[in-house]
Protein backbone atom coordinates (compact mmCIF):
# COMPACT_ATOMS: atom_id res chain seq x y z
CA UNK A 1 0.00 0.00 0.00
CA UNK A 2 1.23 3.72 -0.70
CA UNK A 3 -0.15 6.40 1.17
CA UNK A 4 -0.48 10.22 1.05
CA UNK A 5 -1.57 12.27 4.05
CA UNK A 6 -2.32 16.30 3.57
CA UNK A 7 -2.33 18.66 6.32
CA UNK A 8 -5.16 21.29 5.25
CA UNK A 9 -5.29 25.04 6.66
CA UNK A 10 -8.67 26.53 5.51
CA UNK A 11 -9.61 29.92 5.43
CA UNK A 12 -10.44 31.22 8.79
CA UNK A 13 -13.09 33.18 6.94
CA UNK A 14 -14.68 30.25 5.13
CA UNK A 15 -18.59 29.62 6.44
CA UNK A 16 -19.99 26.95 7.63
CA UNK A 17 -21.53 26.15 4.45
CA UNK A 18 -18.47 26.40 2.94
CA UNK A 19 -16.64 24.15 5.00
CA UNK A 20 -19.79 21.56 4.53
CA UNK A 21 -19.54 21.62 0.86
CA UNK A 22 -15.51 21.37 1.26
CA UNK A 23 -16.18 17.81 3.23
CA UNK A 24 -18.46 16.64 0.76
CA UNK A 25 -16.63 17.35 -2.38
CA UNK A 26 -13.15 16.18 -0.54
CA UNK A 27 -14.80 13.07 0.80
CA UNK A 28 -15.91 12.26 -2.68
CA UNK A 29 -12.40 11.66 -3.44
CA UNK A 30 -12.60 8.09 -3.78
CA UNK A 31 -14.95 8.00 -6.59
CA UNK A 32 -13.11 10.37 -8.78
CA UNK A 33 -9.40 9.81 -9.10
CA UNK A 34 -8.75 6.15 -10.22
CA UNK A 35 -6.10 4.49 -7.93
CA UNK A 36 -7.37 5.06 -4.87
CA UNK A 37 -8.60 2.79 -2.31
CA UNK A 38 -9.13 4.30 0.58
CA UNK A 39 -10.28 7.85 2.02
CA UNK A 40 -10.94 9.65 5.56
CA UNK A 41 -11.10 13.48 6.00
CA UNK A 42 -10.92 13.85 9.89
CA UNK A 43 -11.60 17.69 10.83
CA UNK A 44 -9.58 18.27 14.17
CA UNK A 45 -10.52 18.57 17.30
CA UNK A 46 -9.39 21.51 19.11
CA UNK A 47 -5.71 22.41 20.44
CA UNK A 48 -3.76 20.58 17.85
CA UNK A 49 -0.54 22.44 16.97
CA UNK A 50 0.83 22.99 13.13
CA UNK A 51 -1.42 20.89 10.91
CA UNK A 52 -4.03 23.37 10.18
CA UNK A 53 -7.91 21.73 10.51
CA UNK A 54 -8.12 18.99 8.78
CA UNK A 55 -6.17 15.69 8.06
CA UNK A 56 -6.72 13.99 4.54
CA UNK A 57 -5.62 10.44 4.29
CA UNK A 58 -5.54 8.54 1.05
CA UNK A 59 -4.20 5.22 0.09
CA UNK A 60 -3.39 3.77 -3.02
CA UNK A 61 -2.30 -0.17 -3.94
CA UNK A 62 0.94 1.28 -4.90
CA UNK A 63 3.02 4.31 -5.80
CA UNK A 64 2.68 3.85 -9.38
CA UNK A 65 -0.99 4.11 -8.90
CA UNK A 66 -0.68 7.44 -6.90
CA UNK A 67 -0.49 10.61 -9.30
CA UNK A 68 1.43 13.90 -8.49
CA UNK A 69 -0.66 16.12 -5.87
CA UNK A 70 -1.33 18.62 -8.28
CA UNK A 71 -2.69 16.27 -10.80
CA UNK A 72 -4.80 14.24 -7.98
CA UNK A 73 -6.89 17.83 -7.37
CA UNK A 74 -6.85 18.38 -11.07
CA UNK A 75 -8.16 15.09 -11.59
CA UNK A 76 -11.04 15.23 -8.85
CA UNK A 77 -11.99 18.66 -9.76
CA UNK A 78 -10.71 20.26 -6.88
CA UNK A 79 -8.19 22.66 -7.87
CA UNK A 80 -10.19 25.35 -7.59
CA UNK A 81 -11.84 24.46 -4.44
CA UNK A 82 -8.25 24.40 -3.33
CA UNK A 83 -6.95 27.82 -4.58
CA UNK A 84 -10.29 29.35 -2.87
CA UNK A 85 -10.96 27.39 0.78
CA UNK A 86 -6.91 25.89 1.23
CA UNK A 87 -4.45 28.67 2.49
CA UNK A 88 -1.76 26.31 3.23
CA UNK A 89 -0.90 22.54 2.33
CA UNK A 90 1.34 20.24 3.99
CA UNK A 91 1.09 16.67 1.77
CA UNK A 92 3.80 13.70 2.59
CA UNK A 93 3.20 10.62 0.71
CA UNK A 94 5.46 7.12 1.17
CA UNK A 95 4.94 3.18 0.85
CA UNK A 96 2.92 1.71 4.29
CA UNK A 97 5.79 -0.75 5.63
CA UNK A 98 5.97 -0.48 8.99
CA UNK A 99 2.08 -0.24 10.64
CA UNK A 100 1.39 -2.48 13.74
CA UNK A 101 -2.29 -3.07 14.14
CA UNK A 102 -3.56 -4.67 17.67
CA UNK A 103 -6.98 -3.68 17.49
CA UNK A 104 -8.46 -3.94 13.59
CA UNK A 105 -12.07 -3.69 14.67
CA UNK A 106 -11.52 -0.47 16.67
CA UNK A 107 -14.30 1.93 16.11
CA UNK A 108 -15.02 5.82 16.99
CA UNK A 109 -12.09 6.53 18.12
CA UNK A 110 -9.28 9.20 17.59
CA UNK A 111 -6.55 9.40 14.84
CA UNK A 112 -3.30 11.44 15.73
CA UNK A 113 -0.82 12.11 13.00
CA UNK A 114 2.63 13.73 13.89
CA UNK A 115 4.68 15.07 11.01
CA UNK A 116 8.11 15.85 11.83
CA UNK A 117 11.61 17.27 10.24
CA UNK A 118 14.78 14.75 12.21
CA UNK A 119 17.82 16.83 11.20
CA UNK A 120 19.42 15.37 8.01
CA UNK A 121 23.19 15.95 9.03
CA UNK A 122 21.86 13.40 12.06
CA UNK A 123 24.61 10.14 11.92
CA UNK A 124 22.57 7.21 10.64
CA UNK A 125 23.11 5.47 14.27
CA UNK A 126 22.22 7.96 15.92
CA UNK A 127 18.62 8.40 14.13
CA UNK A 128 17.83 4.43 13.70
CA UNK A 129 18.46 5.08 17.50
CA UNK A 130 15.54 7.79 17.51
CA UNK A 131 13.38 6.01 15.62
CA UNK A 132 14.03 3.10 17.80
CA UNK A 133 13.31 5.18 21.16
CA UNK A 134 10.12 6.75 19.24
CA UNK A 135 8.72 3.38 18.36
CA UNK A 136 8.94 1.59 21.63
CA UNK A 137 6.07 3.92 22.87
CA UNK A 138 3.60 1.75 22.45
CA UNK A 139 5.21 -0.74 24.30
CA UNK A 140 4.52 1.61 27.28
CA UNK A 141 1.71 3.35 26.63
CA UNK A 142 -1.18 1.10 26.04
CA UNK A 143 -3.83 3.60 25.04
CA UNK A 144 -2.13 3.43 21.82
CA UNK A 145 -3.86 0.67 19.94
CA UNK A 146 -2.55 0.61 16.52
CA UNK A 147 0.15 2.75 15.33
CA UNK A 148 2.61 3.14 12.33
CA UNK A 149 6.42 5.21 11.60
CA UNK A 150 7.44 6.08 8.20
CA UNK A 151 10.20 7.96 6.69
CA UNK A 152 8.24 9.86 3.33
CA UNK A 153 9.18 10.25 0.14
CA UNK A 154 10.83 13.49 -0.03
CA UNK A 155 10.72 14.07 -3.46
CA UNK A 156 6.83 14.55 -3.35
CA UNK A 157 6.40 16.65 -0.37
CA UNK A 158 4.06 19.81 -0.84
CA UNK A 159 4.14 22.59 1.56
CA UNK A 160 6.80 24.92 3.05
CA UNK A 161 8.12 22.19 5.47
CA UNK A 162 10.65 19.48 4.12
CA UNK A 163 9.45 16.60 6.66
CA UNK A 164 10.88 13.71 7.00
CA UNK A 165 8.77 11.07 8.89
CA UNK A 166 4.99 10.41 10.31
CA UNK A 167 4.43 9.01 12.90
CA UNK A 168 0.67 7.61 13.84
CA UNK A 169 -1.46 6.33 16.69
CA UNK A 170 -4.65 5.10 17.09
CA UNK A 171 -6.26 5.51 20.49
CA UNK A 172 -9.80 4.90 21.60
CA UNK A 173 -10.24 7.52 23.86
CA UNK A 174 -9.07 11.09 23.49
CA UNK A 175 -8.10 11.22 27.18
CA UNK A 176 -5.47 8.19 26.01
CA UNK A 177 -3.75 10.98 23.98
CA UNK A 178 -4.34 13.74 26.09
CA UNK A 179 -3.51 11.97 29.25
CA UNK A 180 -2.01 8.97 28.76
CA UNK A 181 0.56 9.53 26.16
CA UNK A 182 1.62 12.99 28.26
CA UNK A 183 1.76 11.55 31.21
CA UNK A 184 4.30 8.29 30.65
CA UNK A 185 7.62 8.73 31.74
CA UNK A 186 8.82 7.21 28.81
CA UNK A 187 7.52 9.77 27.10
CA UNK A 188 8.69 13.03 28.71
CA UNK A 189 11.71 11.49 30.37
CA UNK A 190 13.18 9.09 26.82
CA UNK A 191 11.25 10.50 23.97
CA UNK A 192 10.90 14.09 24.52
CA UNK A 193 14.70 14.54 24.79
CA UNK A 194 15.18 13.75 20.97
CA UNK A 195 12.75 16.85 20.40
CA UNK A 196 13.82 19.25 23.16
CA UNK A 197 16.00 22.22 22.56
CA UNK A 198 17.65 22.10 25.55
CA UNK A 199 18.43 18.51 24.92
CA UNK A 200 21.86 17.65 23.66
CA UNK A 201 20.43 14.26 22.06
CA UNK A 202 17.67 16.99 19.74
CA UNK A 203 17.68 15.88 16.51
CA UNK A 204 14.17 16.79 15.68
CA UNK A 205 13.75 20.49 14.23
CA UNK A 206 12.19 23.30 16.00
CA UNK A 207 8.33 23.00 15.01
CA UNK A 208 5.60 19.95 14.41
CA UNK A 209 2.67 19.01 13.10
CA UNK A 210 0.74 17.30 15.57
CA UNK A 211 -3.20 16.97 14.66
CA UNK A 212 -5.94 14.55 16.19
CA UNK A 213 -9.48 13.64 14.59
CA UNK A 214 -12.14 11.66 15.04
CA UNK A 215 -12.42 8.28 12.98
CA UNK A 216 -15.06 5.80 12.84
CA UNK A 217 -13.21 2.64 11.16
CA UNK A 218 -9.23 2.43 11.10
CA UNK A 219 -7.37 3.96 8.55
CA UNK A 220 -3.66 2.55 9.54
CA UNK A 221 -5.63 -1.02 8.97
CA UNK A 222 -6.71 -0.33 5.81
CA UNK B 1 5.88 11.61 41.14
CA UNK B 2 8.36 14.07 42.00
CA UNK B 3 10.69 14.49 39.26
CA UNK B 4 14.45 15.20 39.38
CA UNK B 5 16.37 17.49 36.25
CA UNK B 6 19.93 17.09 36.51
CA UNK B 7 22.69 18.78 33.90
CA UNK B 8 26.31 17.10 33.82
CA UNK B 9 28.40 19.59 32.08
CA UNK B 10 32.36 18.59 30.98
CA UNK B 11 33.92 21.85 31.51
CA UNK B 12 37.34 22.13 30.27
CA UNK B 13 40.25 22.90 32.90
CA UNK B 14 39.81 27.00 34.18
CA UNK B 15 36.96 27.37 32.80
CA UNK B 16 34.36 26.06 35.84
CA UNK B 17 33.95 29.57 37.41
CA UNK B 18 32.80 30.83 34.18
CA UNK B 19 30.36 28.34 33.10
CA UNK B 20 28.67 28.57 36.93
CA UNK B 21 28.57 32.28 36.48
CA UNK B 22 26.71 32.11 33.50
CA UNK B 23 24.67 29.63 34.43
CA UNK B 24 23.58 31.60 37.64
CA UNK B 25 23.33 34.77 35.88
CA UNK B 26 21.85 33.85 32.55
CA UNK B 27 19.88 30.89 33.19
CA UNK B 28 18.70 30.32 37.17
CA UNK B 29 16.50 33.15 37.10
CA UNK B 30 14.13 32.16 34.19
CA UNK B 31 14.30 28.23 34.87
CA UNK B 32 13.11 29.41 38.51
CA UNK B 33 9.99 31.44 36.50
CA UNK B 34 9.50 28.20 34.31
CA UNK B 35 9.18 26.24 37.58
CA UNK B 36 12.10 24.40 38.24
CA UNK B 37 12.98 24.39 42.07
CA UNK B 38 17.06 24.88 42.08
CA UNK B 39 18.55 21.98 44.29
CA UNK B 40 21.92 22.73 44.38
CA UNK B 41 25.22 22.85 42.09
CA UNK B 42 27.94 19.96 42.69
CA UNK B 43 31.18 18.97 40.86
CA UNK B 44 32.92 15.61 40.25
CA UNK B 45 34.94 14.53 40.91
CA UNK B 46 35.02 16.72 44.14
CA UNK B 47 37.71 18.88 43.32
CA UNK B 48 38.18 21.07 40.39
CA UNK B 49 40.74 19.12 37.99
CA UNK B 50 43.69 21.43 35.85
CA UNK B 51 44.47 18.71 33.26
CA UNK B 52 41.05 17.38 32.64
CA UNK B 53 37.34 18.01 32.59
CA UNK B 54 35.57 18.52 35.61
CA UNK B 55 31.72 18.03 35.85
CA UNK B 56 29.85 20.41 36.80
CA UNK B 57 25.94 18.30 38.42
CA UNK B 58 23.41 21.08 38.30
CA UNK B 59 20.33 19.57 40.12
CA UNK B 60 16.31 20.68 39.90
CA UNK B 61 13.17 19.28 40.56
CA UNK B 62 10.05 19.25 39.35
CA UNK B 63 6.26 18.08 41.38
CA UNK B 64 4.74 15.95 38.59
CA UNK B 65 4.59 15.64 35.07
CA UNK B 66 2.36 18.71 34.29
CA UNK B 67 5.67 20.71 35.41
CA UNK B 68 7.91 19.15 33.01
CA UNK B 69 5.44 19.71 30.15
CA UNK B 70 4.96 23.42 31.21
CA UNK B 71 8.55 24.01 31.75
CA UNK B 72 9.39 22.64 28.11
CA UNK B 73 6.70 24.27 26.61
CA UNK B 74 8.16 27.80 27.85
CA UNK B 75 11.65 27.09 26.26
CA UNK B 76 10.17 25.82 22.99
CA UNK B 77 10.94 29.07 21.26
CA UNK B 78 12.86 30.89 23.79
CA UNK B 79 15.98 32.64 21.71
CA UNK B 80 17.12 33.26 25.42
CA UNK B 81 17.58 29.58 26.40
CA UNK B 82 18.82 28.65 22.89
CA UNK B 83 21.37 31.53 23.08
CA UNK B 84 22.80 30.65 26.50
CA UNK B 85 23.13 26.86 25.56
CA UNK B 86 25.20 27.70 22.33
CA UNK B 87 27.60 29.54 24.39
CA UNK B 88 27.58 26.39 27.16
CA UNK B 89 28.46 24.67 24.23
CA UNK B 90 31.39 26.60 22.93
CA UNK B 91 33.12 26.04 26.09
CA UNK B 92 31.88 22.04 27.56
CA UNK B 93 33.50 19.16 26.30
CA UNK B 94 30.11 17.57 26.69
CA UNK B 95 26.77 17.77 28.28
CA UNK B 96 23.72 15.36 29.54
CA UNK B 97 20.25 16.68 30.67
CA UNK B 98 18.58 13.52 32.67
CA UNK B 99 15.01 13.22 34.01
CA UNK B 100 15.20 10.83 36.77
CA UNK B 101 12.00 9.44 39.11
CA UNK B 102 12.06 8.48 42.62
CA UNK B 103 12.77 4.37 42.60
CA UNK B 104 9.94 3.72 44.66
CA UNK B 105 7.08 5.86 42.34
CA UNK B 106 8.06 4.97 39.09
CA UNK B 107 5.84 2.98 36.93
CA UNK B 108 6.60 -0.52 35.62
CA UNK B 109 8.48 -1.46 32.50
CA UNK B 110 6.59 -2.54 29.35
CA UNK B 111 4.44 -5.32 29.81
Amino acid sequence: MYRRIALLHVDPRASADDLAAFERELRSVIDRVPGITHAHLGRHFTNTVGGGDYTWDLAFADREQCPMWLDQLRIAGHADLFEHVVTRTDAVQFAATNVHIADATITDFVERTLFIEVDRMTPPDKAREFDRVLTGMPRYIHAIRNWAYHRVDDEFTIGPRPWTHVWEQEFQELSGLRVDYMVSPYHWGYVDPWFDPESPHRVVAPGVAHVYCPAATTILGW
Amino acid sequence: MPIQLIYELAVPPTRLREVHELFVTDYLPAARERGMAFAGAYITPPIELDDAPTTLVLLFTLPDADAVWAMKRRVTDSKEVADFWHRIDAIVVSRQRRFLAPYDEAPNGAA
